[in-house]
């Protein structure tokens, strides 16, 4: 049998690729695959936890989260855009606007 | 299953490494989508079979090619010469394992973490499904129902935020 500490360590991996690309990589579409690596990462330890406890809610709250993100998508995709219309860049160090 | 776990989690974090490191975002995106079909897989293995489906619905076939179809649409396929220093990369790669080795001390460090080596009896493959709709239906209806004004409000904002003139 798998311990739970093996899916936990996996997610912690996968939290930390992701923490790393989300600070390494400046290419805005990048950086939300990363984000969508960490949500993914959380998702495990959540599915984890519910199956090792024998209490189904952490896949209830996996289930929000996945619309959540789905949401997110959504509006980060279009405002990414957006603002590619505006500045035919998708580059974050391009994205100075409000820096006086 | 033993075989199964390593097997799809080297996978996972196979793609994972190569989501954040290769330099075309189309690349990226085709090896995102390998790391969400093997975190389906391991939901499996978890006795969770409505997460991994939904896992491979929502992630796998919505928001893998809504990305697709941005970066397509950009036409982006490479990215720009390195403006930032070695420096900065280098201590925020140092600064996120430092992240990730706390929440890996977090765990080891759990006692009822260390006490669970084996899964549960109750709950499994058989009658997931009917438990999850159980539990949904009455205890968390309300933010059921909150989910999908979110969702209908993501989708009209969307909607407003690509159309020509803001």
């Amino acid at each position: 049998m798998i311990p739970l500490i093996d899916y936990l360590i996996l997610s912690a991996v996968l939290f930390t690729i992701g923490i790393v690309g989300i600070l390494i990589r400046r290419n805005i579409i990048t950086i939300f695959m990363s984000i969508e690596i960490v949500l993914n990462s959380v998702n495990l330890s959540f599915v984890a936890f519910s199956r090792y406890l024998g209490n189904v809610d952490g896949q209830i709250v996996v289930f929000f989260i996945l619309a959540v993100a789905a949401a997110e998508a959504a509006v980060g995709l279009a405002l990414v855009v957006a603002w590619f219309k505006l500045k035919e860049s998708i580059q974050v160090d391009d994205m100075k606007l409000l820096k006086g | 299953m033993v075989i199964a776990f390593y097997v799809l989690s080297f996978l996972a974090i196979f793609s994972a490494i190569m989501v954040v490191t290769s330099a075309r975002p189309i690349v990226s995106g085709l090896y995102l989508l390998l790391c969400f079909v093997a975190v389906a897989g391991l939901y499996v293995t978890l006795s969770a079979p409505f997460v991994a489906a939904m896992q491979l619905i929502v992630y796998s076939g919505a928001i893998i090619v809504l990305i697709l179809f941005v970066i397509m649409l950009l036409n982006q396929h490479t990215e720009l010469d390195k403006k930032r220093s070695k420096w900065v990369t280098g201590l925020s790669t140092l600064a996120a394992i430092v992240i990730g080795w706390g929440v890996y001390f977090t765990f080891i460090s759990s006692k009822i973490v260390m006490a669970h080596d084996k899964m549960s009896p109750i709950g499994g493959m058989k009658g997931n499904v009917e438990q999850l709709a159980d539990v949904l239906f009455s205890r968390y209806f309300v933010p059921f129902e909150i989910i999908s004004i979110l969702l209908i409000a993501a989708m009209i904002s969307a909607v407003f935020i690509s159309k020509k003139r803001l």
